[in-house]
């Protein structure tokens, strides 16, 4: 507003401002919001005053989005203090009837049963109470994923199930899935057992709920379509890929999308919206239909298609930018690459300021940068084109700007990418220039198929088969991609500070490279060349000093109620004890997750204490999706557990050596280093001995430092440790997550262990870990580090010294 | 509150998200609804005087017949042409946004320069028809409007008469006329054109409208098709004049 002479365009300053005042909002939290209100207020009255007469706004503009920012942020962090306080109040068990109107009709996890999000939820009873945010749910089965009934947005449902907080596992580094969902204003799941004790109460409007009926219909009609017209694989990949459904994907599918760096292409984004307005824009200028009347329509259509997809984030925010995008041809300015983005993404923090620590908004808006950034650059290096080029100049051209656009994007969104996934192919960039234009021309060949297919059934089948050939090839393309195993980079997730300096040399390039832009001098290619190289190494130096660590570090991971230990020593070795349980998947949600953020791959060695599914039950899927050097697990009994066989099973199919304890043995890593098996597990008198004194007992040791493992061992396993003179040691992992039934007074006594570390869940149903077994802890001076309380632990000891860090 | 205030108001916030960045200088346009700030404007160069009195050709020494050496070669079928600025600085570069950036917003700056200058140029003279330079299907398809039926369109309620966008076709593409010279233009543009029904051209005094008036052969030739259909009389106002083949 007003004349702001400092900048030219006044959105981006402003944007920027207010990401800072979400951002200062949400690390200052708990502040005075409503004074931040109310000197905003009073700001933007100085303002509307200052432009009246004419003056320079530049200054307190900006300082208002700050304060706007704050603001903004402000009842969410209120919002979220509240559900944590109700947390505490709640019982987790008891079903309760709750009521609540429908937001999402069916929005879906990556793995597990659909789940719907509801919104002014109440939990009816004696005391009707609100529950602050928003609320998942879904059935509650153990098996199968069974889908919810449609309910549609708008609509009022009744509900009898349990609330509770989502499962949180916080670990070093790795997403943790309350948070997670805490970033989406959902601070409670509900579970019910069936599908039938969900029933809608009202329809809502009329209107909305024909609509939204409508658009499932159509949706499901496409859908069979194209099922029934293609062939099947081809059918599934492009279904998935217009409709947002990651379901369609078989494993072996998304392992090949996920390793070529094309799995973007199955997320309904910005690209998506980008190509269906092109689309239609071609279209609609082919009819002769003005610029402004065409965007109108585009608009709509688009509005149309993001609800049928429920209003996903991602697809929401691409419609709030086309939107930013139309508005400025409507108001018949000029949209240029700063302004409309800026603004776009302006509207979309406004609405939803959780973003702003979303992955996916930072990919998207990431890759936006890198367009806006480095494209317009990259082609200026380009020699004009001739008035009337030719075939071979303008598919050059087209190609190079191809080019341009993909490295452009892979170079902004590069530590981005090793921050979530660590993992990065080389060739991505040039997969994803055929990749992505081909998927463009794949999504109009589906439209046509089902457009044309219906009114001309002849057309169906030919149109169909030439859809499933553009999507073989890209299939065939990532495949190709993803085979390349020397082109696969994998890495630790890189530190913050490192991440931090890449930018910072990226943009110094830029902007250095900017100033030249007038004569445009050939030196600039050179030197941006420079910064981007630079920019990498840096990211290369981090992961090599990160490698470089020669302390033994200990990790006891936050698995809930279960165990799972990762080992990695001085000299490079790594050992995971156990991994967790298998409902939910831990091996998914938090062991893979956590081995690939270390940097741990392969994995050395697998140890599998005992067959408890709290400690292996994550393992078939760490072993199916994660490399691994080699397995051991201890002696078996007669009828070995489903588990164990799975596991087996995926160990042959891989061929991962395995081996079996059966004898106590000292492994020699280094002058300083061994791992020794106490309790091999195995027993030559069969059934005799309980399961869980089958457990492996290990003692790591690096110089002077000692840790136990004690895995489940019980009683008798501890006085024969005992009686063989087990000794004092530094950190020891207590046994069976501090159950009565292990610890002993002597044990203890006897280890008097100065550290003592206990693996169980919150609130887990045993009670553990026992009042007597932290008394007896206590008695000895030890102190007790929970992984229900403080998360993950890491031990890390250079042979002398050792500290402990906890992740909450 | 009336609604023009709230119009000023709604343009102010507009101006926020999208600033309005002057087409010459690319700072901010103070004046309201404007494209080009009051310094660039000044920098409009007039045609220098004498003015041809057929082609509109600045520094024009008129010849027998009274021809000058720019005006085209053969028979020239319009009465007079007009340009309003020269095609140097911003006006070219307003006539290069317009067309090759898709800014149709400049249409606006521009038709405000015709209409201004509209009584100088054409003075006392009301045509019945105003008819825009064509373009090729493909060419407009391409670019989505047609330049020169914006400037038709802003000239229109100055002038009193209405837009004829159909009378006039193309019906063949050509190539562009910048690399040809002054006999190869001629040449590229003959029989490009033609009428699409001569009733609505008939006993008309038409005033066709173009963007930019370079050798005057694209305009002469559609003066020439539209003489053949039996206009009274054509004449021609194209925003920006040149002389040199560009």
């Amino acid at each position: 507003m007003g004349r702001m002479k400092f900048f030219k365009r006044p959105m981006l300053p402003v944007l920027l401002m207010f990401m800072g005042g979400l951002v200062a909002g949400r690390a200052l939290w708990p502040f005075p919001w409503w004074a931040t209100l109310l000197v905003g207020l009073f700001g933007l009255i100085i303002a509307v005053g200052m432009t009246i007469r004419g003056r320079d706004t530049s200054a307190l503009l900006l300082f208002l989005a700050i304060c706007m920012g704050a603001a903004r942020i402000a009842p969410l962090m209120a919002e979220r203090e509240v559900a944590e306080n109700l947390a505490r109040t709640l019982d987790p068990v008891r079903p309760m009837l709750m009521e609540g109107r429908v937001e999402a009709s069916a929005g879906e996890g990556d793995s597990g049963p659909k789940s719907i999000t509801l919104r002014d939820v109440v939990v009816t009873g004696s005391v009707p109470r609100r529950i602050p945010g928003r609320v998942r749910l879904s059935v509650n089965s153990r098996t199968t994923s069974s889908p919810i009934r449609e309910f549609y947005a708008g609509e009022t449902i009744r509900a009898f199930g349990q609330l509770g907080r989502p499962q949180s596992f916080s670990n070093f580094g790795t997403p943790d899935f309350r948070e997670y969902l805490a970033m989406d204003r959902v601070y409670f799941t509900a579970r019910v057992h069936s599908a039938q004790l969900i029933q809608r109460i009202s329809r809502g409007l009329q209107a909305a709920a024909k609509l939204y009926a409508g658009l499932a219909a159509a949706r499901q009609f496409a859908t069979d379509f194209l099922l029934g017209h293609m062939p099947d694989h081809e059918g599934r990949l492009i279904v998935s890929m217009f409709f947002n459904d990651r379901k369609l994907l078989s494993p072996e599918d998304q392992e090949v999308f996920r390793n070529s760096g094309t799995m973007h292409l199955f997320a309904v984004s910005g690209l998506h919206i980008a190509m269906f307005a092109g689309l239609l824009l071609l279209l609609l200028r082919a009819c002769r239909v003005p610029i402004r009347s065409s965007w109108v329509v585009i608009v709509v259509v688009l509005l149309l298609y993001v609800t049928m997809l429920d209003f996903i984030p991602p697809a929401a925010r691409s419609l709030w930018m086309a939107l930013a995008y139309a508005s400025g041809l409507w108001l018949k300015r000029e949209v240029d690459t700063i302004s409309a983005p800026a603004f776009g993404v302006f509207v979309i923090l406004v609405m939803e300021p959780l973003a702003l620590w979303q992955a996916s908004f930072l990919l998207s808006a990431g890759g936006v940068v890198g367009i806006v950034v480095f494209v317009p650059l990259f082609t200026k290096w380009l020699s004009p084109l001739p008035d009337e080029p030719g075939f071979f100049q303008k598919s050059w051209r087209w190609v190079y700007e191809a080019f341009a656009v993909s490295i452009a994007v892979t170079l902004v969104l590069l530590p981005l990418q090793l921050l979530l996934f660590q993992q990065f192919n080389v060739l991505t960039p040039v997969i994803n220039i055929f990749a992505a234009a081909l998927s463009g021309v794949a999504l109009g060949g589906a439209i046509a198929t089902v457009a044309f297919g219906a009114a001309i059934p002849i057309l169906a089948a030919p149109m169909g088969a030439a859809t499933g050939m553009i999507m073989t090839a890209i299939f065939e393309i990532s495949r190709i991609g993803s085979d390349q195993t020397w082109a696969m980079v994998y890495c630790a997730r890189p530190p913050y500070w490192a991440i931090g300096a890449y930018y910072l040399i990226l943009g110094s390039g830029y902007y250095m490279v900017h100033r030249d832009t007038p004569e445009f001098p050939k030196k600039s290619r050179a030197r941006l060349v420079v910064h981007m190289l630079a920019a990498v190494l840096v990211l290369v130096v981090s992961a090599v000093v990160g490698a470089m660590n020669c302390t033994l570090r200990i990790y006891f991971l936050d698995v809930g109620q279960g165990d799972s230990t990762l080992v990695r020593f001085p000299t490079g070795q790594t050992l995971l004890v156990d991994a967790g349980n298998v409902l939910p998947d831990l091996g998914k949600l938090v062991v893979r997750p956590q081995l690939s953020a270390l940097g741990v791959r392969p994995l050395g060695q697998l140890v599998a204490t005992h067959d408890d599914a709290d400690h292996i039950g994550g393992m078939p899927t760490l072993l199916r999706s994660h490399p691994v050097a080699s397995f051991m697990a201890g002696g078996k009994k007669e009828g070995k557990s489903a588990l164990l066989s799975e596991i087996e099973t995926v160990i042959a199919g891989k061929k991962i050596p395995s081996s079996t304890a059966t004898t106590s043995s000292v492994v020699q890593l280094d002058d300083h280093t061994t791992i020794e098996i106490l309790n091999p597990g195995w027993s030559a008198d069969g059934d005799s001995v309980r399961d869980n004194d089958r457990s492996i007992v290990l003692r790591i040791s690096h110089g002077g430092f000692t840790a136990l493992l004690m895995a489940d061992a019980e009683r008798s396993v501890e006085e024969r440790l005992i009686r063989e003179g087990i000794g004092r040691c530094d950190v020891l992992k207590v046994g069976h997550h501090g159950s009565r039934t292990s610890s002993t007074e002597r044990f203890i006594a006897e280890t008097s262990p100065t550290v003592s570390i206990i693996s169980c869940g919150y609130r887990n149903n045993f009670g553990h870990p026992h009042r007597e077994v932290l008394r007896r802890l206590e008695g000895v001076g030890s102190t007790v580090y929970r992984t229900d309380v403080s998360g993950a632990i890491l031990v890390k000891s250079d042979g002398k010294n050792y500290t402990v860090t906890t992740a909450r | 509150m009336p609604a023009a205030r709230l119009a000023h108001w709604a343009g102010v916030l507009a101006d926020f998200v999208f600033p309005r960045l002057c087409c010459g200088c690319g700072e901010r346009v103070i004046e309201s609804g404007r494209l080009i700030c009051s310094g660039c404007e000044k920098t409009f160069r007039p045609l220098l005087l004498p003015i041809c009195s057929l082609c509109g050709a600045e520094n024009a020494i008129v010849g027998p017949k009274g021809k000058c050496p720019t005006c085209p070669a053969g028979k020239v079928h319009f009465e007079t042409a007009r340009g309003v600025v020269a095609f140097e600085g911003v006006a070219h570069e307003l006539v290069v946004r317009l067309k090759y950036n898709r800014r149709t917003e400049y249409a606006a700056e521009m038709g405000r320069l015709l209409r201004a200058n509209y009584s100088r140029d054409f003075p006392g003279f009301t045509p019945d028809l105003l008819i825009p330079v064509p373009l090729f299907g493909a060419r407009q398809r391409e670019r989505g409007f047609n330049q020169s039926e914006l400037l038709a369109h802003e000239l229109a309620v100055t002038v009193g008469c209405s837009v004829n966008s159909k009378a006039l076709r193309r019906i063949r593409p050509t190539r562009t006329q910048t690399k040809l010279s002054r006999t190869q233009r001629a040449e590229n543009i003959r029989g490009a054109f033609a009428v699409a029904d001569a009733g609505t051209v008939q006993n008309h005094k038409v005033l066709l409208v173009d963007d930019v008036y370079t050798t005057g052969a694209t305009l002469n030739e559609c003066a020439r098709m539209l003489m053949e259909a039996g206009a009274e009389s054509v004449n021609c106002h194209a925003f920006a004049r040149t002389c040199d083949e560009i």
